[in-house]
């Protein structure tokens, strides 16, 4: 068994990046993953940079959290002019 | 946001009995999500607008919801839906899928024919999102970036990365194949990955 013949290559690693941060990579492909990271110091950096690239989204997603509710009332109101226009609501897409 | 939301099974009833406090929980807990989603397909200007229209089509259209997903993942595509009706509508020629050009970051060229890095990556000055964000710099160059991310790229990483949905659910929502839902995620994440990169190399 030549183990080198099944380990990604450095673009492979890229291509697999975001399915590796998702968790969806097989158990054989996370393994063989992981050794080409322990092996390759750039593919790591861009691991590690992709991971950091996510984690900044979460970060500004989570700072632009903290406007959002004043529009419920708004559509609640909405929701009851519709309701009342037309009770028996059957068809529509 | 979503405190203790009841299960689908006791808010269907509710809701369609017009129910005012199950429509509260409901839009409490998922107007703010539609409304980055409907923002991600069609952009900020008639986000909002969009958001409302598909409120009144979860109305007309939840008696006939056949629950094979989750109420959640319902609404969402209702959402994603009235968007793209809405965007096809506004600008006939876009593509919601791609658009032209590699990523910079993982493009071909910085490869040697043997698969390994010909240009490899340069170090970041940063270890946290927050080393990164403190540059307003930065913020406007990512910014810059989603912005300029296809529709459907945009939605499967604002979903994904920024509202934190499994990929399941966004696949589902944004009607693609769970092969298609990766790949989009892919890009989008590379191409904000190759503005930050872009930056530091300036």
């Amino acid at each position: 068994m030549k183990i080198m013949n099944m380990m990604p290559s450095c673009r492979e690693i890229t291509e697999q990046a975001s399915d590796y941060l998702n968790q969806d990579l097989s158990p054989w492909q996370r393994a063989a993953f992981r050794m080409h990271l322990l092996m390759c110091v750039y593919c790591r950096r861009h691991v590690k940079h992709l991971g950091l690239t996510v984690a900044t989204l979460g970060k500004i997603a989570s700072e632009e959290k903290a406007r959002e509710n004043d529009d419920i009332q708004q559509i609640i109101a909405l929701i009851k002019r519709q309701q009342k226009e037309s009770p028996e609501q059957k068809g529509g897409d | 946001m979503n405190q203790q939301l009841p299960s689908d099974n006791e808010l269907i009833p509710r809701l369609l009995a017009h129910d005012e406090t199950a429509y509260t929980q409901v839009v409490s807990a998922y107007h703010g999500l539609m409304v980055h989603l409907a923002r991600a397909i069609v952009g900020p200007a008639i986000a909002d607008e969009v958001a409302q229209e598909a409120w009144l089509a979860v109305i007309r259209a939840l008696p006939r919801f056949e629950r094979r997903s989750s109420l959640k993942t319902w609404i969402l595509r209702i959402v994603s839906n009235t968007a793209k009706t809405r965007l096809r509508h506004e600008s006939r020629t876009v593509s919601l899928e791609d658009a032209p050009g590699e990523q910079a970051n993982t493009g071909a060229n910085r490869f040697n024919a043997s698969g390994r890095w010909a240009s490899p990556p340069t170090v970041w000055h940063a270890d946290t999102p927050d080393d990164l964000l403190a540059s307003q710099e930065l913020r406007t160059c990512i910014d810059t970036a989603l912005r300029a991310l296809p529709p459907l790229q945009r939605a499967a990483l604002t979903l994904r990365d920024m509202q934190g949905l499994d990929m399941e659910s966004i696949c589902k929502v944004l009607e693609v194949s769970e092969s298609n839902g990766r790949v989009l995620l892919h890009r989008a994440r590379n191409r904000i990955h190759a503005a930050i990169e872009e930056f530091y190399l300036q």
